[in-house]
């Protein structure tokens, strides 16, 4: 698929998860007649109505059940290893089915990806129960999970094919609105397990996940302007962790910072402290992300406002940290 | 093709078998204890399932037409095991060994060589994957039946039902549940704790065929099991005693986990061999 600026903003606006079900899914079926997809009365909450209108015997729907469809997913991949995508809300495909999910993904190793949309505080009003903000917690939690989490609608492409032509269950976490603003301009080398290096900056290391990578780029770009230079790195996969990179990067930083729409328990700040807890003459860790407390309600922006998630506020912060 | 068909006799002989195996394993479960008297209410299931209903092939374990049987009330090891060790599965003498450390028959291991196709263990975990199961079979045009068995107070368990609807949605008639109704969950007496009620009348209302049957009587159960629904799937509402076979065990929810003893074993040998 050769890959243009002008398709990219076009991806941008269906959003990440349009982008992943309507351009990616529909490529993979193209390749794979056996793929299927599950859903819990989710066509249209996964933006899959091209791909259901298209291949209707591809698509079960489980009715709203996530537990039961965790299952059935299984159970379809359970003969021949098939891949079987199961989407829905992040919120309910991970965490409402969190023991389906346990016993049949990460012990049973059925070949199945979760796809989780509106993560993070997408839903916005819809509120807390449409939330997805400790869903990486409780996947990071179970063995041999491998968690991706995309920075925009092309990375969310090139996402969910690499779940399908890796073995093994998969968690993706797609997150934002419509109108996904673009972290890659251009067409890019995706490989699950290592961190993208967007830009260089010798003073601080900002590694950023989802809907944070774009804010982070521009928190650099104000901070460059007061002549502070980041390096701001993609953190896509969050499991199994880049390792080599943070490595790296804690011997070229004074300070690191992650930044996540999401519980910083447990979360990429968490997995990131959890590394460099063992290591000797580590650089300053800060953690930037969703706190321990429930946030007022109301859209995307009030919410990372509460959280101290947007560009100028990390910025700030980040100023602030190195005085 | 290597695999017994046995006569309404042979699975009565394969039952009084399987039962003694049953207490043998309890007695070497120890000081853990085991899971009695639900593994003796589904002794005569496991038994027409695999002497008489189910196709597989001992010599071919993996081939593709075999049936699927997959097990829910996994707890009732004492069952299971044995039946599968009798038919030639494993050799009996392992099953003594199912809670030893790293065994190959110890805890929940899906192991389709030995007959275990899915380990579902939790209750409520093995009815969506049997339905995911059984929609890819039909999907594919498998020439194989799906069985699974269920325990009357598992389906307190929402998730059962989750999945008994797109069952019924799906018209999946190469699936055949079987329901353990003992009338008893750990606690004791189910229609005192949770009552499940008229469980043939429920799975119908879901859109089910379903007949109610006595659990330990073979010719029945062979009857109900051998029958292939249409256009819809079946569930064998299969009513038994919990702990049956035993005196001191049946019906007492004591022996939902117990700890067999010496004396308590001798004393239950001795009533198995002379029934």
């Amino acid at each position: 698929m050769a890959i243009n600026p002008a398709l990219i903003k076009a991806y941008a606006k269906m959003g990440q998860k349009g982008a992943a079900a309507g351009i990616g899914m529909m490529e993979l079926a193209k390749r794979d007649p056996d793929m299927r997809v599950v859903v819990a009365d989710s066509v249209a909450i996964a933006s899959l109505d091209r791909f259901y209108n298209s291949y209707p015997d591809r698509v079960i729907n489980a009715g709203i059940a996530e537990q039961s469809m965790i299952g059935i997913a299984a159970g379809l991949s359970s003969e021949d290893g098939r891949v079987v995508y199961a989407c829905t809300y992040a919120e309910f495909v991970l965490t409402k089915a969190l023991e389906f999910v346990r016993h049949n993904l990460a012990y049973h190793r059925f070949n199945v990806k979760l796809v989780g949309n509106s993560a993070g505080f997408a839903m916005e009003t819809l509120s807390i129960s449409h939330w997805a903000t400790e869903d990486i917690s409780y996947a990071r939690a179970l063995p041999g999970m491998t968690i991706l989490s995309a920075a925009d609608s092309l990375e969310a492409i090139k996402m969910v094919v690499a779940a399908h032509d890796m073995q093994g269950p998969v968690y993706i976490r797609l997150s934002g609105l419509l109108n996904c603003p673009m972290v890659y301009e251009k067409d890019f080398d995706y490989q699950i397990g290592k961190a993208n290096t967007l830009r260089e900056g010798e003073d601080v290391t900002i590694i950023a996940t989802g809907m944070m990578v774009r804010e982070a780029l521009d928190a650099a770009d104000l901070l460059a302007n007061q002549g502070v230079h980041c390096r701001v790195v993609d953190m896509h996969t969050i499991k199994p962790l880049d390792t080599a990179l943070l490595d790296n990067v804690m011997a070229s930083s004074r300070m690191i910072v992650s930044v996540e729409e999401h519980a910083m328990i447990g979360g990429l700040g968490g997995a990131i402290a959890e590394y460099m807890a063992e290591k000797n003459g580590r650089p300053r860790l800060v953690r930037i992300g969703v706190g321990d407390f429930f946030c007022k309600l109301g859209d995307l922006r009030f919410c990372w406002e509460q959280h101290g998630l947007t560009a100028p506020q990390i910025a700030e912060r980040i100023n602030k940290e190195l005085q | 093709m290597n695999r017994k068909i046995l006569s309404e006799e042979e699975i009565k002989a394969l039952c009084k078998r399987m039962r003694l195996h049953a207490m043998d394993m309890a007695l070497a479960a120890g000081n853990r204890g085991a899971h009695v008297s639900g593994s003796l209410s589904c002794i005569e299931i496991y038994a027409v399932l695999y002497g008489a209903i189910l196709n597989y092939d001992l010599d071919n374990p993996l081939w593709q037409d075999r049936d699927r049987f997959i097990a829910g009330k996994e707890h009732a090891r004492l069952a299971e095991y044995p039946a599968r060790a009798e038919m030639g599965f494993y050799p009996v003498d392992v099953l003594h060994t199912y809670e030893e450390n790293d065994g190959l028959l110890v805890g929940h291991q899906l192991r389709r060589e030995l007959g275990v196709e899915y380990a579902s263990m939790s209750l409520g975990m093995e009815m969506s994957f049997v339905v995911g199961k059984a929609i890819l079979a039909k999907q594919t045009q498998q020439k194989y039946h799906i069985y699974c068995l269920l325990g009357d107070a598992e389906c307190e368990e929402g998730p059962v039902w989750e999945a008994f609807i797109p069952a019924a949605h799906y018209k999946l008639d190469n699936l055949t549940v079987i329901i353990d109704r003992n009338y008893m969950s750990v606690d004791g007496n189910t229609e005192e704790l949770m009552a499940q009620l008229d469980m043939q009348r429920k799975m119908e209302a879901f859109g089910w065929e379903s007949v109610t049957i006595d659990g330990h009587d073979i010719h029945q159960l062979m009857e109900a099991l051998s029958h292939k629904p249409e256009g819809r799937p079946y569930a064998v509402i299969a009513q038994t005693t919990k702990g049956k076979g035993v005196s001191f065990i049946e019906n007492k929810k004591a022996w939902h986990q117990a700890i067999m003893g010496e004396q308590l074993y001798h004393q239950a040998i001795e009533e198995l061999q002379n029934a």
